[in-house]
């Protein structure tokens, strides 16, 4: 769908919905303008992940890495829409079935490149935002990237920068980031990686720390719990979903036989054990459910 | 003098007007000739027309030549259904009958001058709409049949001496208007519901198997085709034979093709009994290509047509032929069969639901817990390789049945699809709603259920929401699934959302329709 067939919508500085972390920075933009549907549980843990536009096979291995293990905890992820590192991030967060925010560095209705036209269909319909503080078609220009930069840092309670080189924007974001006392984390990468300088000056004067997929999670105040696979932390496992897994694992069951012992419903539990099917915590075998062993 | 009286003959599901020449002369040897590709039973007419003549009190000019002629004379035509027509015709050009233009006949005569029940007649009252007769002429026990074509006159005599009653301006004999049979739309309150399920098979007869009872329910109300799969005496031909009473009314025009398929074959069901519900055909294993698509000398429909608009159940399908299988493809795939032979060509109807009931192995207890599997691996991956194939590919929902242990399985009302009478009925009027729903969607493309869409219609009428389809997209890499899968699984979460009442699919009813997916049988990797 073309970008000009979402229809964009507005949020003022005292709009109610008006993210709270955004709008505790000096100077938080006037006006936000979104596409998508609004969700105010979005901005409820944001973690932005920005870097360089010109990655390393690592850098994007990198990012998908941490993007993963972040979506899984629910957290919202938050990037710039740039090519690089932003677009795997993005890309990342919607293939992990999470939500991500895409702040433009544009006005909302300019159209964007045509090789981005389908990650911004994806995020929209993933239950994401497209933002910006620019309306309209403006144009990109040297002063609306630092300007974007700081919305960034000013949604997220913490930042990742993932590669940087000497001169990258995202190093900006950071700059932003420890500004607002938002926490950032710095991804290690090769001592001989010309991706990483950009990081050793953060890292050296203590404005980042490194980051890790635990010290996030910890950091945001989250259970932290080690997970395989595409298991999903306990606490946002649905209690239905757990009494399906509790009655297998009494024993390898029918259909039929789940539908007595855990009481639910039919079609709820068809739509359940095909969820958990999906996500490899059980299998079907002629009939009969099992739970996988891992 | 020469009389031309009209009638119908057939062509596979053409109905081409016949026109019966009667040409009675003085010149010539006296004699009685039928020309224009009769067959032997049109031939052997002739002693039946001329002793029915003479024992009703008519005169049977002997001592004329008389030269009948079937046009158009390249059609073949065959039975005996030109016996009434061809007297007719003979009684008017001697100037003993004087019936009113405008009227089609036809009718098997027997030697006492009475007439008997001749199938066709419902074809005829439909031609005669079509092409604007003023009515039909058929023996009386035909009446029921005839009428089923609404807004014709219909005439049912009794013999052909009433045939002096036709004439114009008379009063006229036995006439009747078409009776239209079952409405679309027309779903029956639950007091009717009730009287009518008694003595039918259905899901409240049957135990458990709430998987394979909802894959029923959803057949039914989309036109889906569904394979069960399971070991012997699980319950697969009970489920299967339950469906019937749970098929959506037919609709109009539905059953005017339904119709018009059973007025081509010779069986004992009469056309009314027809009307009521949709085809249930079930043929034995054993049965060849001809008796399962058509053929034959008449080229007659086979099972697959007669199934038409309805269920064909093949029960232990490993056991069909393996060309019988293979040749389920065009009816599955286009909705109907073309019948060659001897250069001539039919198109028949046969849009069907497909069940299929089949063991998981040779010897069918695979996933016994009580009896142990005797099939070797080669035996199954062989098995495997029979069932395999495109045709399953073409199957919409498949569903695991295992024998229901009556001790371990706790009867929890709230769970069942079906505990009580009005819940079964819940479960019908759900199907009857889908099928109304798919219908105003669907007619103007000229089909009438959800698993009729081609991929085209499909796009426009089953879009999905963001999460849907991420959650279908991420299941196709993480099954292995194909676009063929993709459309079946889409068409199939487009009849629960129908069965629910929900206008837009949501990501619920795309799960549910993955529970449905091929996991046993399969093709693909899992």
């Amino acid at each position: 769908m073309l970008a000009s067939l979402y229809m964009s919508e507005a949020i003022l500085l005292n709009d109610p919905r008006y993210p709270k972390l955004l709008k505790d920075v000096p100077n938080p933009p006037q006006e936000l303008f979104f596409k998508g549907r609004f969700d105010s549980s979005l901005f409820e843990n944001c973690v932005g992940v920005v870097g360089s536009r010109r990655t390393t096979s690592y850098g994007k291995k990198a990012a998908e890495y941490f993007v993963e293990n972040l979506c899984r905890y629910e957290i919202t992820i938050v990037s710039g829409f740039m090519y690089g590192i932003d677009s795997a991030a993005h890309e990342a967060c919607i293939n992990s079935r999470g939500r991500t925010l895409a702040i433009l560095p544009y006005g909302i209705d300019y159209s964007c490149p045509q090789y981005q036209k389908n990650l911004y269909e994806q995020i929209v319909d993933s239950g994401g935002l497209i933002i910006s503080e620019y309306a309209g078609n403006s144009p990109p220009a040297k002063w609306t990237f630092p300007k974007r930069n700081r919305i960034i840092a000013g949604l997220c309670r913490a930042l990742v920068v993932v590669e940087a080189g000497k001169g990258s924007g995202s190093l900006i974001t950071a700059e932003f980031a420890y500004k607002y006392g938002r926490q950032v984390f710095a991804v290690p990468g090769s001592v001989f990686s010309e991706n990483f300088e950009g990081l050793l000056g953060l890292l050296e004067s203590s404005k980042a720390r490194v980051a890790s997929v635990k010290g996030l999670i910890e950091f945001l105040g989250i259970n932290y719990e080690h997970l395989d696979g595409n298991e999903l932390p306990k606490s946002l496992v649905p209690s239905s979903w757990m009494r399906v897994l509790q009655s297998l694992s009494e024993q390898s069951r029918s259909f039929d036989e789940i539908l007595s012992s855990t009481g639910l419903n039919s079609r709820l539990l068809s739509t359940i054990l095909m969820q958990l099917e999906i996500e490899r915590r059980i299998f079907s075998e002629g009939g009969k459910y099992h739970v996988s062993k891992n | 003098m020469l009389v031309k009286i009209k009638s119908i003959g057939f062509f596979g599901m053409e109905v081409p007007e016949v026109v019966i020449e009667v040409n009675i002369s003085s010149r010539g040897f006296p004699g009685f000739e039928i020309v224009g590709l009769a067959g032997r039973s049109i031939k052997e007419s002739k002693e039946r027309i001329k002793a029915g003549i003479v024992n009703s009190g008519f005169k049977f000019p002997s001592d004329k030549k008389i030269v009948i002629n079937l046009a158009p004379a390249d059609l073949p035509k065959e039975g005996s259904m030109y016996d009434l027509p061809i007297t007719v015709g003979i009684l008017q050009a001697t100037g003993q009958v004087n019936p009113s233009p405008d009227l089609l006949y036809l009718g098997e005569l027997s030697l006492d001058g009475s007439l008997s029940y001749t199938k066709g007649s419902f074809l005829l009252a439909l031609h005669a709409k079509k092409r604007g007769y003023s009515g039909v002429v058929v023996p009386f026990d035909d009446l029921a049949d005839a009428c089923l074509a609404e807004d014709t006159e219909v005439y049912g005599l009794k013999n052909i001496l009433e045939l002096r009653s036709l004439r114009a301006g008379s009063t006229l004999l036995q006439a009747n208007r078409g009776v239209g049979p079952a409405v679309q739309g027309n779903v029956p309150t639950l007091k009717e519901s009730k009287n009518q399920i008694i003595g039918e098979i259905t899901f409240l007869d049957i135990l458990g198997q709430e998987q394979a009872k909802r894959a029923l329910q959803i057949a039914a109300a989309g036109g889906h085709s569904v394979l069960m799969v399971g070991p012997p005496g699980a319950g697969k031909s009970l489920l299967a034979r339950s469906l019937t009473s749970l098929l959506p009314p037919i609709s109009r025009e539905e059953l005017l093709e339904v119709l018009k398929i059973y007025s081509l074959v010779d069986s004992q069901i009469s056309l009314s009994s027809v009307a009521q519900t949709r085809p249930f055909r079930s043929p034995h294993h054993t049965g060849t290509l001809t008796e399962i698509f058509g053929g034959g000398a008449k080229l007659l429909p086979g099972e697959v047509t007669l199934a038409h608009r309805g269920v064909l159940f093949l029960d232990e399908l490993s056991e069909f032929k393996e060309n019988v299988l293979t040749s389920l493809l065009q009816p599955m795939e286009q909705g109907y069969v073309d019948i060659l032979k001897n250069g001539r060509s039919i198109r028949y109807p046969s849009r069907f639901s497909l069940i299929g009931a089949a063991n998981p192995c040779p010897c069918g207890f695979r996933y016994s817990e009580t009896t142990r599997c005797k099939c070797t691996e080669f035996m199954i991956q062989k098995y495997k390789k029979r069932l395999s194939g495109p045709l399953l590919d073409r199957i919409d929902m498949f569903v695991n049945i295992l024998p229901v242990g009556v001790d371990n399985l706790e009867q929890r009302p709230q769970n069942k699809l079906t505990v009580n009478v009005d819940k079964f009925l819940q479960v019908r009027n759900g199907v009857t709603q889908a099928r109304i729903v798919q219908e105003s969607r669907l007619s103007k493309y000229s089909i009438y259920c959800n698993s009729e869409m081609d991929s085209h219609i499909s796009k426009e009428f089953c879009r999905l929401d963001g999460e849907s389809r991420r959650i279908l997209n991420f299941a196709m890499s993480r099954f292995g699934l194909s676009m063929r899968s993709y459309l079946k699984i889409i068409k199939v979460a487009r009849t629960i959302a129908d069965i629910e009442g929900s206008s837009s699919i949501v990501s619920s009813h795309i799960l549910e329709a993955l529970s449905f997916r091929n996991s046993l049988l399969m093709r693909e990797k899992s």
